[in-house]
């Protein structure tokens, strides 16, 4: 006969097992705005990219720019994921306002040309953005900002 | 964010008129369209990703490896540009704005 202990510890699988299965079910959804969803992600990872560049450049002047592009973006994908149920908007929200905390800190390690503080903001933004595009089916993401092949 | 087609061709000596559209959506940068001479594009999008300018703008220092340019264009607007096919061969065209040049790049082919 199982004792309260197993039968909590059951509960609690299962119960995971259901979290898992919902956040499948929501990664798999068809999204409302799929295109402005796509065009919407590629603004955080083209930052991703363009900071990369101007951090190499040493361009401390123009590196805040980027994070007023993140903001632009973020309004455009929280407008674009505004009709997705509750529990979708759940998860993504705080994977977008990571990724906005982290351009901010992009921006005021270049305000203050701290080099250091910058590679270490750079990357927490890209993995921020990495973790923001994973809560996305692989349908609408963008495709990795690259130069074409000519 | 690219040039769409990133390949353009064109015969020697033509006249060309290229109109060139921002078609951005979401973000307010603008762009331009810089055609350079062959073998100068490391060193202009090096260039331009350390300039300070607020929009599309052709370091003063390269203007020498430029061909032809359109002006800065903001999103929504189009450009025209009017230029000499110049010898047969391969041109590289890039945006000047700091930290397009990366990604915003194509070819010019030119023949005979």
């Amino acid at each position: 006969m199982p004792t309260f202990s197993a039968f909590r510890t059951s509960l609690l699988a299962c119960t995971a097992l259901l979290a898992v299965n919902c956040g499948f079910a929501v990664a798999q959804t068809t999204l409302q705005s799929p295109q402005q969803v796509t065009k919407s992600l590629g603004t955080f990872s083209r930052v991703v990219l363009h900071t990369q560049i101007l951090i190499n450049a040493k361009n401390y002047v123009r590196l805040p720019h980027e994070n007023g592009e993140v903001k632009e973006g973020t309004e455009a994908l929280e407008n674009a994921i505004a009709s997705e149920p509750a529990t979708f908007r759940a998860k993504v929200e705080p994977l977008i306002k990571n990724a906005d905390l982290d351009s901010q800190a992009i921006a005021d390690a270049a305000v203050a040309h701290d080099d250091a503080k910058l590679a270490i903001a750079h990357a927490a933004y890209a993995n921020s953005v990495k973790l923001l595009l994973a809560a996305f089916p692989s349908s609408v993401q963008p495709p990795p900002p690259a130069p074409p092949k000519n | 964010m690219a040039f769409k087609p990133s390949r353009l061709f064109c015969r020697t000596g033509a006249d060309v008129r290229l109109f060139f559209h921002n078609a951005e959506e979401i973000l307010d940068d603008p762009h331009d369209w810089v055609l350079l001479k062959p073998g100068t594009e490391a060193a202009f999008v090096a260039d331009a990703d350390k300039s300070t300018s607020d929009t599309a703008a052709i370091p003063p220092k390269d203007k020498d490896m430029v061909i032809a340019a359109t002006p800065s264009c903001p999103k929504g607007k189009t450009v025209t540009v009017n230029f000499i096919a110049p010898a047969p061969g391969s041109y590289p065209f890039t945006c000047s704005f700091p930290g397009h040049g990366d990604t915003m790049r194509g070819t010019l082919i030119v023949t005979n």
